[in-house]
């Protein structure tokens, strides 16, 4: 290291303590929303291109980056595994410092939060086109009108149940709310420990599965504007209160978590849970365990509906290319590639994700599946959170409350202004 | 090697190091020797622990957001904003609760365990003394991720505290979800991992002491629990005393076990002020984060003040 | 000597109970991943296999990451020994303006939690240019409190006639601190040689934000990344790895309890 960069380090850190102390905020920042860039170049992408990327898609996406330099033979890709708990910590801070990688894999729900912190470029005009995308996914990667995000695959979470268990009890697959309670119970009374597992603590995700609650009620997070939150309501009091009714039932307990990650599987097979909402990964696991009994042992329903709908949580994975990006133009071109419907199917037979380009189904084989077409149905009923900046934060209350619902400490008329109030002081900036 | 207690201090004194007659030109060249070893340590602490410190201070008095960091200078000065807030905190007020309810319990026991440990290994262990003491030690040098995961499977409702519970006629909770046992169960936790280390540090202490004198308390009739109150534990003082001081810096910055097994829950009843620290990193609220762990700084500051008072003089 | 069972028999028990979570730790390395999530309770596998062994190191860059964490924490070390004892050398035996400055600063920063200076030292090891390099690794490590207040109480206690001694024969300070002073300090060293691997090579979330790229990685990231897979975790890799992350220090601590107790009773209890 030069001595240079050490007194220019120390320089900007003391700088920087001593600006602090007199500057005001700006008023203006984050008024207008920027429009897409413009396109990128025609011809092969050249260079190196680094690619953050999570979980299994992170160990298959090399396979595709392969593909990728046998068309591009002056380009090198090297997809970096991270380690998904830990992405958000990883990628926050290296938009922090500008010094990032080109491109990364993220969750729709953080999306806002790095837009928010300057740190994703806008999707090039005509990359691609939004009517080869699911159209709630797609949607998922717009923030104050702009596109930040190319999404990869989706992944929503209906119900899966013991089908022996159901048919041993003759009940069929609850439709509406007024049935599920029920179904739930006759799983228990047929051998399942717990008729179903609900998440009720923070480890658990707990608010993927509460706020489709809200939803099937009626209930909204916020007014379409974004501009307010709207908890207060009977439709949310009204999905609090089916949340907690499992409990009250006594076909769930309120200690309910998913963790250890990789049980969920192994419980529902032993039967200790006879329900379960999850997603898509829920299925080769249990495939893995159960082998020639799966077909047996396991159904999967859509989203018993509310009063309004049966919406279920979209979640899955989109490509953002970071503003600090060395070589964004290869990144660009790399996401082109990944979407083509040829290698998005080649990727989900890869990892088994469910592609973001619909037509990439049929080449991965996807439409004969029993399975995937009721998640293809439930795909046609889903919501997402709003796209905003303090979503973790807002996310970590609702799940706070569902714990506290559940286990009572407070009743759903109360959870519901006490969550609006304090949401209101965190804002959805 | 044995060193009473007694003769360090003579030893520091004379920091001259030198006979009354030595000359200012020697004394120069004496100090500079001195920065010059002093000099690496120095940059090095200055640039990476001071300098980050100072940084954080202002931090904590601004309403710096993770949006700001690409422009830090674009931040609003709050002064003591932050902290007045974090008083008002309803989350941060239980924060500190648990952090209290962690250290208070778990310290003392910690504490006293190891001492028990430390006491049995020196008096009368010959045999397998090494196998004793480096199984004792394990736990602090084995990795936490991993062995959350083991502890989750031993505190688990059908786990296997529980079966053993339940071999011997008791039926045990459901530990970690249950608000009133997950906190003593990372307590436990937290004491298995650390106790390694005080066996250690009390060891050492037992070794230091003079064996004459305990001969000699024993031929006057001694028992060994007077000998025990009498001298072992007023001249074991200061090796309690460094062990508190360690435990207790330690202890106030809970976090690992409750990230790794309980997330903070159930409802928040094993949140520490780390804890919400990191969160609040986690939501971006960099201004605020800062002054939470400014608060637990001086806290634990205070904390190690006033054991230094409690334990030192007599 | 008799054996005192009174002392054995409880002691041992609190062994066992001591080091169980580790021997299930490490059979369950040797476990198919089915029979680890079914909970059994036995000590030893019913299956025992080397396939998580054996992924580890197919699946995953362990050796990588394995000379990673070595690279770093035996340099940590090595700078720690080194101007530790520099500084606790001129704090307790030589006379300089602005001892006393230094030294209360030095003190001070031990109780400092890591949290507090977190982010702004990422911002400043990244302005240096610095990130994603065995620079940022290491540096930040290399001038601990903790080593200056070890070194120093075991130095305070040797006696100034050496020191004078070897002046008087024409040697400088550098010359005494490393002939004279530091081959009296094996203890010493040996505990901040045990205190220092143990925290380098457990570090987690500086090298998590600190390693951008994989070939940078560490062994607790690397074992955080190769345990979580999609949306459920590999227990028979995480307990393989986290077997095989414990036994270097282990091992050293095996081979150095005896300076490392003589150590931390010659230090820490003045």
């Amino acid at each position: 290291m030069t001595p240079k960069k050490w007194f220019g380090a120390l320089a900007v850190a003391t700088a920087a303590s001593i600006a602090l102390t007199g500057c005001g905020r700006a008023d203006n920042t984050d008024a207008e929303p920027e429009g897409q860039s413009a396109a990128i170049g025609e011809g092969p992408a050249t260079g190196d291109i680094t690619i953050w990327a999570m979980g299994l898609e992170g160990e298959s996406m090399p396979e595709i980056a392969q593909a990728f330099q046998a068309e591009n033979p002056d380009a090198k890709v090297t997809i970096t595994a991270v380690p998904w708990d830990d992405a958000p910590t990883k990628i926050s801070t290296a938009i922090a410092s500008g010094q990032t990688p080109d491109a990364t894999l993220i969750n729709p729900s953080a999306l806002a939060s790095y837009v928010a912190t300057d740190g994703f470029a806008p999707v090039p005009e005509g990359l691609v086109d939004a009517a080869d995308f699911d159209t709630n996914a797609f949607r998922s990667t717009e923030v104050n009108g702009t596109n930040y995000a190319v999404p990869l695959y989706v992944d929503t979470r209906p119900l899966f149940y013991r089908k022996d268990l159901a048919e041993k009890a003759g009940v069929e697959a609850p439709k509406t709310w007024d049935e599920w309670n029920g179904f739930a119970k006759a799983l228990q009374d047929a051998g399942a420990k717990e008729g179903m597992l609900l998440p009720t603590g923070e480890l658990g995700f707990t608010e993927q599965v509460l706020i489709p609650f809200l939803w099937a009620a009626g209930g909204t997070l916020t007014d379409q504007a974004q501009s307010e939150f709207t908890l207060d309501t009977p439709e949310v009091v009204a999905g609090l209160t089916q949340y907690r009714s499992f409990i009250e039932d006594g076909v769930a307990k309120d200690t309910g978590t998913y963790e250890p990650w990789g049980s969920v599987e192994q419980r529902l097979a032993d039967g200790d849970i006879g329900s379960v909402i999850q997603g898509p990964w829920l299925v080769p696991a249990l495939k893995e365990i159960l082998g020639d009994e799966y077909e047996d042992k396991i159904g999967v329903a859509t989203l018993p509906a509310g009063p309004a709908s049966g919406a279920a949580w979209l979640d899955g994975g989109q490509l953002a290319v970071f503003k600090d990006a060395k070589n964004a133009e290869g990144a660009w071109k790399f996401i082109e590639f990944i979407s083509e419907p040829e290698q998005a199917a080649e990727f989900s037979k890869l990892t088994g994700d469910l592609p973001a380009v619909t037509a990439a189904w049929e080449p991965a084989g996807l439409n004969e599946d029993p399975t995937t077409a009721v998640f293809s149905d439930q795909l046609a009923d889903t919501g997402t959170p709003p796209a905003v900046a303090t979503w973790n934060e807002v996310a970590q209350v609702i799940a706070g409350y569902g714990e506290k619902v559940a286990r009572g400490a407070v009743t759903p008329q109360d959870a519901a202004e006490q969550m609006q109030s304090e949401l209101s002081g965190i804002g959805l900036e | 090697m044995t060193v009473t207690t007694k003769h360090a201090p003579a030893a520091v004194n004379p920091a001259a190091g030198g006979s009354p007659n030595r000359k200012p030109a020697w004394r120069r060249k004496q100090a500079i020797a001195a920065w010059v070893l002093a000099l690496p340590f120095s940059l090095l602490f200055l640039a990476f622990m001071v300098g980050p410190l100072i940084a954080s201070l202002l931090i904590s008095m601004t309403d710096m957001r993770a949006r700001d960091l690409r422009n830090p200078l674009a931040v609003a000065f709050v002064g003591p904003g932050n902290f007045l807030d974090l008083f008002g905190d309803e989350k941060f007020l239980i924060a500190i609760r648990n952090t209290l309810y962690f250290a208070g319990v778990g310290m003392p026991l910690t504490v006293a365990v190891a001492l028990l440990i430390a006491l049995a290994l020196n008096n009368g262990i010959n045999r397998f003394r090494t196998v004793f003491r480096v199984g004792f030690y394990t736990p602090v040098v084995t990795s936490i991720i991993a062995i959350g995961i083991v502890w989750k499977y031993i505190l688990e409702p059908d786990g296997l505290l529980n079966h053993a519970l339940g071999t011997i006629g008791i039926s045990g909770p459901d530990w970690l979800h249950d608000t009133s046992t997950a906190m003593p169960s990372l307590i436990v936790m937290a004491m298995w991992r650390n106790m390694g280390t005080l066996m250690i540090i009390f060891l050492a202490g037992l070794q230091g002491l003079p064996q004459d004198v305990f001969e000699a308390a024993r031929v006057d009739g001694a028992n060994a629990w007077q000998r025990f109150r009498l001298l072992t534990l007023p001249l074991l003082r200061p090796a309690i005393l460094l062990g508190c001081v360690m435990i207790s810096v330690y202890y106030f910055q809970f976090f690992e076990e409750a990230f790794v097994m309980t997330g903070g829950g159930p409802l928040d009843s094993t949140k520490s002020i780390t804890y919400f620290t990191y969160d609040q990193f986690g939501f971006g609220n960099y201004g605020y984060a800062s002054a939470a762990s400014y608060v637990l700084a001086i806290a634990i500051g205070l904390v190690t003040l006033v054991q230094f008072r409690l334990l030192r003089e007599k | 000597m008799r054996a005192r069972w009174y002392l054995y028999v409880p002691l041992s028990a609190a062994l066992l109970a001591t080091i169980f979570p580790f021997v299930w730790m490490a059979s369950g390395a040797f476990k198919p991943r089915q029979e680890i999530l079914a909970g059994g309770a036995s000590i030893l596998p019913h299956n025992a296999t080397l396939e998580n062994f054996r992924d580890l190191f197919t699946r995953t860059d362990f050796t990588g990451y394995f000379l990673n964490s070595g690279l770093v924490a035996v340099a940590v070390v090595a700078g720690n020994l080194v101007f530790c004892s520099m500084l606790a050398y001129a704090l307790t035996k030589l006379e300089f303006p602005g001892r006393k400055l230094l030294f209360g600063t030095v003190m001070t920063m031990l109780m400092v939690p890591t949290v507090v200076t977190f982010i702004p030292l990422f911002v400043l090891v990244t302005k240096m240019g610095l990130i994603n390099t065995y620079g940022a690794l290491i540096l930040p490590f290399l001038a601990t409190p903790l080593g200056v207040f070890i070194m120093r109480q075991f130095i305070s206690q040797i006696p100034d006639e050496l020191i004078e001694a070897a002046r008087l024969d024409g040697a400088g300070e550098f010359r005494i601190l490393f002939t004279v002073i530091l081959p009296l300090c094996g203890p010493a060293l040996a505990t901040l040689a045990i205190l220092q691997f143990l925290s380098s090579w457990n570090e987690f979330l500086w090298p998590l934000v600190a390693a951008q790229t994989e070939d940078m990685y560490t062994l607790p990231v690397g074992i955080a990344l190769i345990s979580a897979s999609a949306n459920s975790v590999n227990y028979g890799l995480l307990l393989a790895g986290a077997t095989l992350i414990v036994l270097p220090i282990l091992g050293l601590f095996l081979f150095l309890q005896r300076y490392f107790i003589q150590g931390v009773a010659t230090t820490g209890l003045k």
